[in-house]
């Protein structure tokens, strides 16, 4: 009944990707590539993960004056606090390593998320998550920019699967006037043991809401992954990427290295 | 005869005597001293006895003892043959129970000596001279060498219950107000685990006491001889816990022996056989286990698994319950007598890990 559950979510996801209709898409940034669980940073904990994403193979040349992404290092770091049970905040510094450009920043954003909390006890777990920020034009046609990611996920025994299914704004730039475009992200993950889980991820762009891009200028992406559950306290994510569109870079390695602090050290009394 | 007046000479302390001997195997005031003396007591106006008292009176002194608290008690024999004191009622080593034929030591006229011990079980027990009488009914019980102890129950600041447990505490109200009863732990008792005890013509906002330390074990409760073996092995049954990945997004089941129930096999007992069930806790959990149909007296408790932690020192003989809480990663040992033939279930009292496996059903007879 569960495996039966995840191959109908996983199937109906890939559908709706397939019968959107084009349009211009906005540029895809692998800074963070993550598909974002419901769960949040539990109260006085502290969250440090590093992204570490590099593009094998991407764009060659520069397009609207922005750095072609071809052998693109990118080193993300996203620190998270627990605020409360269900809310926490994080904010993102991003760097970019590549040939002749050296170690760059790129910008920073913040991202505030809420959740339902567990006792309301919804079938699923659903947050909130929305993220504002810059980043440098030499990195992004847009340097303002919005996002707002709705999340929903689901453990079933050994299946894991979870939906963002982000829309984002762009506050100034080229694409200011373009209103909400949507960029999808999805998992479907298996546990083949305690500590070895092994899926897929999939991210996308489809440009604006309304009247999405052409297929060829959508962003479309799917990773495989493996996620290695060695301790609570540690967060470990790697995966290699193809692009199925000729606007996305065509190979991505990437891995997610991260901690959990425990600032809020109780005693047994509290 | 004896008069009233040369009694009373007897009464309290005697001055030591240049041959006297002291035994201590404590040092520092004792909390209680005995001498054994010959006394004579008025039963009437016309009837005066001669016997053998501790203190000059019969009964002899009570003793108020705290239980679990180690007392000290220094006796003095003033007669002229051995005597030796029994503690009856107490679980004690034999070194100091009381029983020459136990290996008590003897106290030889004019000597002194301590018993030192921990009271326990606690409650109302007595003390009363172990020699041999003979046709001398003067001496050993039927005279009067005997007195009464009043084990004072330990006072404890909390409780710890595991699902499945229960204790019998007897609670004193002498301290009218409007008080909070509930768990110390904060969180916990933040989700509403406490009730209002509020006296009768009290008001105003209940008040909590937050214990300082959250200290609790069994081995509070014990009170045999820590080194004392049965006199038949008991057959030992191991039965090694342990938990069976089921993904992420499911409950872990559970395993005895490497199986789940109903697979998890039925040990051959024989009826009348004592038997050492040893708890091996290979998982993360602690669980509380419950043998239906028995008690048992636990035997070992809190041995760590990975043989690099110290095991917790304690004695945990002479504790009879029917559910232990077996801690995570440690093992423990409870010996029960097969002597209620049938089946009889084994099980976590906690009810999803029993839901998922954790059950066993022993059967004889």
């Amino acid at each position: 009944m569960a495996e039966r559950t995840a191959t109908f979510l996983c199937a109906g996801l890939f559908l709706f990707a397939l019968v959107c209709s084009p349009e211009t898409a906005l540029a895809q940034a692998n800074y963070e590539i993550q598909v974002y669980g419901a769960d949040t940073v539990p109260a006085n904990n502290l969250m440090v993960e590093l992204h570490s994403n590099y593009t094998l193979d991407g764009h060659t040349t520069s397009v609207d004056g922005v750095y072609p992404t071809n052998h693109q290092e990118h080193e993300t770091l996203e620190i998270t606090t627990g605020i409360n049970s269900w809310s926490e905040l994080g904010f993102y510094v991003f760097t970019s390593e590549q040939d002749g450009h050296g170690v760059q920043w790129v910008g920073d954003h913040i991202r505030p998320r809420i959740k339902v909390p567990e006792s309301w006890d919804w079938p699923v777990g659903v947050s909130l998550s929305t993220e504002f920020g810059y980043q440098r034009s030499v990195y992004s046609t847009d340097t303002w920019t919005w996002e707002i990611r709705p999340i929903i996920d689901k453990a079933i025994g050994r299946w894991y699967f979870a939906i963002n299914p982000a829309l984002e704004r762009t506050l100034h730039g080229p694409d200011d006037n373009q209103g909400l475009g949507f960029a999808p992200s999805a998992k479907l993950s298996y546990d083949f043991s305690r500590v070895v889980s092994g899926g897929i991820e999939y991210y996308a762009d489809y440009g604006r809401l309304d009247h999405f891009a052409a297929t060829r200028d959508q962003q479309r992406q799917i990773f495989v992954v493996t996620d290695l559950n060695v301790s609570p306290l540690w967060e470990i994510n790697i995966g290699i990427g193809m692009g199925t569109t000729a606007a996305a870079d065509r190979l991505i390695v990437k891995a997610i290295l991260g901690r959990r602090f425990d600032w809020g050290r109780r005693s047994a009394i509290d | 005869m004896i008069s009233r007046r040369d009694l009373l000479k007897f009464s309290g302390l005697a001055a030591a005597s240049s041959s006297l001997k002291v035994f201590s195997s404590e040092t520092g005031p004792a909390d209680y001293k005995l001498e054994i003396a010959p006394v004579t007591l008025d039963l009437s106006p016309r009837h005066k006895l001669k016997t053998h008292a501790y203190n000059g009176q019969v009964p002899g002194p009570l003793l108020r003892l705290k239980e679990n608290r180690p007392a000290t008690i220094e006796v003095t024999n003033r007669t002229d043959h051995p005597e030796v004191i029994h503690w009856h009622g107490l679980l004690l080593p034999s070194a100091v129970d009381g029983a020459m034929e136990e290996g008590t030591p003897p106290i030889a006229k004019n000597e002194t000596r301590r018993y030192t011990f921990v009271p326990r079980p606690g409650g109302f027990r007595w003390y009363h001279t172990h020699t041999m009488a003979m046709g001398d009914l003067t001496r050993a019980q039927y005279g009067g060498q005997h007195g009464f102890l009043m084990i004072e129950p330990q006072v404890l600041s909390m409780l710890r219950l595991a699902p499945g447990e229960r204790v019998c505490a007897t609670v004193e109200m002498r301290n009218p107000g409007v008080w909070i009863l509930g768990e110390v732990r904060k969180h916990v008792q933040a989700t509403g685990m406490a009730i209002v005890v509020e006296y009768a013509n009290e008001s105003g906002i209940p008040r909590w006491r937050q214990p300082a330390d959250l200290i609790w074990n069994y081995e509070q409760f014990s009170g045999a001889d820590a080194d004392a073996e049965p006199a038949e092995s008991p057959t030992l049954v191991p039965l090694m816990f342990e938990s069976k990945f089921r993904g992420h997004g499911s409950m872990e089941a559970w395993t005895i022996n490497g199986r789940s129930y109903p697979e998890s096999g039925v040990p051959p007992l024989t009826e009348g056989r004592r038997y050492r069930l040893r708890f091996i806790n290979r998982s993360m959990d602690d669980h509380p286990v419950h043998l239906h149909r028995h008690s048992f007296e636990l035997h070992s408790l809190g041995a760590p698994l990975d043989g690099v932690r110290q095991a917790r020192p304690g004695n945990v003989h002479g504790i009879v319950k029917d559910v232990l809480l077996v801690d995570a990663q440690t093992s423990a040992e409870v010996d029960f007598t097969a002597n209620n033939p049938g089946a009889s279930l084994f099980h976590c009292h906690q009810q999803n890990h029993m839901d998922l496996g954790f059950m066993m059903l022993f059967t004889y007879g």
